[in-house]
């Protein structure tokens, strides 16, 4: 489904509810009565604010939550003639990658019902993959927007750190959180970013400079461009079919006349991005989820202190992997663990940063596989252990740390499931990422993808 | 034995500004509850906050006026404990960056040196009852500034004088109504007890003072107290204490064993602001004066006497209409006097604001002895405080005056009427002419000057008098 | 790390953990302190930390201008108890530790 597909609503209304039946993406569905002559309708992740709108984000903590106001990207998004359906579920306040962890029930690939969609952006791939919707909103702090895109066969854009406004999105990282959307072809994804981009005086980490016209720039040529082929992650892929389709795109974009290029970073390097990441995260997280104590809005226990009714909003409301995941970051701000951890993460973060952009800055755009396989089964997952996680996933990461513009485009399937190309270029030039993804796009054939479910 | 006290105090003084530190709701402190909040107040998930450019221009003249070096780069960070006034769960403050460092201030001739200035937000007004407690979020987020000494004040009484003079400071500097009794300026003292002047002893922190006296009476309380516990070999906790005035004693709020871990963090929704040097001097050449540079100009550039700067200067609304009168007239020690006298006396009787203009006033001081007498001025003056306008009433006395033509008049009917004073006045009975003058003014209804009525009446009688000796001679 | 840190942690953080998730957390710890010491070999001496992507901010300071706020209603309107127009919670037992 695309942008500018003409739509009976009616039809579309039922086709939600049938999809949604197998794969329980929606948190809550927004009146219909409210609809009218809109151009198109958008799915919008639980974690952004939609006046009159229930916002949970996953977790049992923001139970009966109505936001009162609006996120600036849904102002935005409205001025354009989108119009919100639905809010779509996620991983719990954003924590987590596999669209099980969503407070009620998991979220299922429409691609295959016994396989996870990814997350944390879980909901809002599904939706747009299912063909419910031609956009969605998501965020991405650390792969939460690529990695479901890649198994769900979606386009999924994490765009410039500060192009997009986050007022009024519930925070996960404030200083890596991007907003970010899927679509299922590169010009949509294009002129998304002309809708949601731009300054916003009550985010004072958005970008002064004017965005572009994504959409009618779109260059698909090939010839004379660089194109980086990151080594290290691409060493890390075993799957022989992966291995060959991606290959088969090198080998056609050098026919095509551009200049392909192994690049990397030295392991050192690329080894600390996943626990610089998690430290940092983890302690951002727990910092910001400090206003959730069950007092003015959400889940409110009685009790017979205030004290008492904080810690039980707190205790029921959160999961256990989410208070784990606290107290890591708890522990990493002590004052005496700082100098080691926190701080420690923020000094490597720069190095680390440092050594990605100098290899972006040659380069039109990186490529690398968004995921090392198709979707996992869900039975074979088991979430609640923390560990260091293999570079084919964490590479994602390093968009987030640096604030570099990123996407997932569908590249080839196995086993029926698609699985994604990851590309990336420097910070604010999406224009190259577009251009290129759209070219590759032309050679799948895969624009407009979704799936019957 | 001898002991040495040590004082630190954390002031918090509210800033002047329209909106809140960090949010644009409006500050009204007479609004009902929960009116005055934005969605960032409530800390509802998704919310961020911006900069309020008035208060760090605020901060800076604070910074300025103690002599602290200012650190251009404005950073933020996130200081996080639990409580119910505080809906994010953090404050957001400047925990490794404050606006201002190492400052100092002259007290008694002391030089207390102030660790930090710095910027942060205020919570919410909680308000006890019996068995649950009421948030009003309308104060959340109210701009302040902390000031921290080193613990270097060494008497109660200089510690008074401290907080005394900042709260003078921020009145002057026009960054605070400087009422503690309104909550608007807060102080904590930080002070211990040892027996070596140069090491400190334990630390007790004393809260809720709202005065200067209580401060007094808490710290003298708390001095005596600590003694008393080191006379009798007790160890001093380190703890919190809170100052009732009804009891006039401190109490026992909760032990500091276990150091508070706030977790300081920077926040990452506040990318720093470098503020330039040409804007931090553009804010600092337009500050106010403080108290001391207005005595300077009062006493060196007007001339007034050191008691008319030091009376003016007692109350910042006079001081403030000194100088707007003073832009219209040089009678500067007359409109001091008239300032210190009469409407000092006027308005301890009367509230809200004084209705006349500068101009007006001084319109009227500059026409004393010109055209009006000091007494009839004063009178005109009183009138127009109660709202009376100045330009007519003056008009209307000169209505009333009396030309030359019937002021000689007036003066020879006065003579032909009382031949017995004019005689008694030629014997040498100065208080016949006294007679006269009153004479002149219960028939002119008191509208002449009366030393205008006694000299014309001696210039007749003269007259007469020598008219009188020719026509003898 | 031991279980009286972590309980320690889980007071500082207004929440309470079953046994269960005590020793699950206890478990993965190893995980934090590999990572303390994987840091440590870096050397970071002359490096500043890295606060966020966006670390100057290209906006300028906001006016003092009062802008529009929430009603009444809508400020209140998602606390379950109200008195006065002001959000009712229970007792507050502690005093603040600021």
């Amino acid at each position: 489904m695309r942008l500018n597909d003409s739509i009976d609503s009616q039809q579309l209304a039922r086709k939600w509810k049938a999809v949604d039946e197998k794969i329980q993406a929606v948190a809550f569905w927004c009146d219909e009565t409210e609809k009218n002559d809109s151009s198109f309708y958008v799915a919008v992740k639980d974690n952004i604010s939609v006046s009159g709108l229930p916002m949970q984000a996953g977790s049992h903590i923001l139970k009966g939550y109505r936001p009162v106001y609006d996120a600036s990207v849904i102002g935005r998004l409205r001025k354009q003639g989108g119009h919100v359906f639905c809010k779509s579920k996620m991983d719990e306040l954003g924590m987590g990658d596999t669209g099980l962890n969503t407070g009620t029930t998991p979220i299922f690939n429409p691609y295959d019902l016994s396989r996870i969609v990814g997350g944390s952006s879980g909901g809002s791939a599904a939706l747009v993959a299912s063909g419910c919707c031609p956009l969605a909103l998501g965020t991405d702090t650390g792969d939460s927007i690529r990695q479901p895109a890649s198994y769900t066969g979606t386009v999924g854009v994490k765009p410039t750190y500060g192009r997009i406004s986050r007022y009024g999105i519930l925070p996960y990282a404030n200083s890596m959180d991007t907003v970010g959307y899927f679509t299922t072809c590169i010009e949509d994804a294009a002129y998304a970013l002309e809708i949601f981009e731009g300054k916003d005086s009550n985010d004072m980490t958005t970008l002064i400079k004017p965005g572009g016209s994504y959409h009618r720039s779109l260059d698909p040529s090939l010839a004379g461009k660089k194109i980086g082929i990151f080594h290290s992650v691409m060493k890390t892929i075993n799957d022989p079919v992966l291995q060959k389709i991606f290959d088969d795109l090198i080998h056609y974009l050098e026919r095509k006349g551009a200049q392909l290029v192994d690049v990397d970073i030295d392991s050192k390097w690329l080894n600390l991005v996943d626990p610089v990441y998690k430290t940092i995260a983890n302690a951002e997280a727990c910092s910001n989820h400090a206003c959730l104590d069950g007092l003015r809005y959400g889940s409110q226990p009685i009790a017979d202190t205030v004290e008492q009714a904080v810690k039980q909003a707190r205790t029921t409301g959160f999961s256990s992997l989410v208070k784990k995941r606290f107290i890591y970051g708890a522990y990493s701000l002590y004052e005496e663990n700082q100098k080691d951890l926190f701080l420690k993460a923020q000094k490597i973060r720069r190095q680390i940063v440092q050594e990605y952009l100098m290899m972006l800055e040659d380069l039109d755009v990186l490529l690398a596989l968004s995921t090392p396989d198709i979707a996992p089964q869900i039975v074979d997952l088991d979430g609640s252990r923390m560990q260091i996680e293999s570079l084919s996933n964490s590479h994602l990461k390093l968009d987030n740390l640096a604030g570099t513009p990123s996407l997932s485009l569908p590249l080839g399937w196995k086993q029926g499931c698609p699985f994604g190309l990851c590309i990336r270029s420097n910070r604010f030039q999406e224009q190259k990422m577009f251009d290129i993804a759209k070219a590759i796009e032309n050679y799948t054939g895969l624009a407009g993808l979704t799936v019957e479910v | 034995m001898d002991l040495f006290l040590h004082i630190g105090l954390e002031i918090h003084c509210e800033l002047k500004t329209k909106t809140k530190m960090f949010s644009s709701g409006p500050i009204d402190y007479h609004a009902s509850p929960n009116t005055r909040v934005q969605p960032f107040d409530v800390a509802f998930p998704g919310t961020l906050p911006t900069i309020n450019q008035r208060a760090v221009e605020l901060a800076l003249r604070a910074c300025d006026v103690l002599g602290c070096t200012i650190d251009p780069d404005l950073r933020f960070d996130r200081k996080h404990y639990f409580y119910p006034d505080l809906p994010k769960g953090y404050q957001i403050t400047q925990a490794f960056h404050p606006l201002g460092r190492n400052g100092s201030l002259m007290i008694e001739d002391q030089k207390i040196l102030i660790e930090r200035v710095h910027l942060e937000e205020d919570t919410a007004k909680l308000v006890h009852k019996k068995g649950c407690t009421s948030i009003d979020l309308n104060r959340c987020g109210i701009p302040l500034i902390e000031i921290v000494t080193q613990p270097v004040i060494t008497s109660v009484d200089a510690a008074c004088s401290f907080m005394e003079e900042i709260l003078r400071l921020v009145t002057y500097l026009e960054i605070s109504e400087g009422k503690m009794e309104k909550g608007q300026v807060r102080c904590d003292v930080n002070l211990s007890l040892s027996k070596d002047p140069l090491t400190l002893g334990t630390k007790v922190e004393i809260k809720n003072l709202n005065s200067i006296s209580h401060m007094r009476e808490a710290l003298h309380y708390e001095v005596a107290r600590q003694k008393e516990q080191i006379m009798h070999h007790q160890t001093i906790e380190p703890q919190t204490r809170r100052y009732d005035e009804k009891e006039k004693k401190t109490f026992f709020l909760r032990t500091k064993q276990r150091k508070v871990d706030y977790r300081y963090m920077p926040d990452p929704n506040l990318p720093w602001i470098r503020l330039s040097k040409e804007w931090i001097q553009e804010v600092l050449l337009h500050r106010p004066s403080t108290y001391q540079e207005l005595y300077q100009r009062m006493t060196l550039k007007h001339g007034l006497s050191e008691h008319q700067a030091y009376d003016l200067l007692k109350q910042k609304e006079l001081v403030d209409l000194y100088f707007q009168i003073t832009e219209y007239t040089k009678q500067f020690s007359m409109v001091a006097n008239w300032l210190c006298v009469d409407v000092r006396s006027w308005s301890k009787s009367h509230e809200g604001p004084i209705l006349i203009k500068p101009e007006e006033i001084a319109f009227m001081v500059n026409e004393i002895d010109q055209t009006i007498p000091y007494a009839k001025a004063r009178e005109i003056l009183k009138r127009g405080l109660q709202g009376k306008p100045i330009q007519a009433e003056w008009e209307n006395y000169q209505k009333m005056q009396f030309s030359s033509q019937d002021l000689d008049r007036l003066i020879h009917q006065v003579l032909a009427q009382n031949p017995k004073s004019v005689h008694d006045y030629l014997k040498g009975k100065d208080r016949a002419l006294a007679y006269l003058v009153g004479q002149c003014m219960k028939l002119s209804k008191g509208n002449i000057d009366p030393q205008k009525a006694k000299e014309l009446l001696k210039e007749n009688i003269d007259h007469l008098e020598r008219s009188a000796m020719d026509e003898e001679e | 790390m031991d279980r009286s840190l972590i309980l320690s942690l889980a007071e500082d953080l207004q929440f309470s953990l079953t046994e269960g998730e005590i020793q699950n957390i206890l478990t993965d710890f190893s995980w934090v302190e590999s990572i303390r010491d994987q840091f440590a070999q870096m050397d970071t001496d002359d490096v500043e930390p890295m606060i966020s992507c966006s670390e100057y901010s290209e906006h300028a300071l906001r006016l003092d201008q009062p802008q529009s706020c929430l009603e009444k209603e809508q400020v209140l309107e998602n606390a379950n108890k109200i008195k006065e127009d002001q959000i009712l919670v229970n007792q507050v037992v502690r005093s603040s530790c600021d």
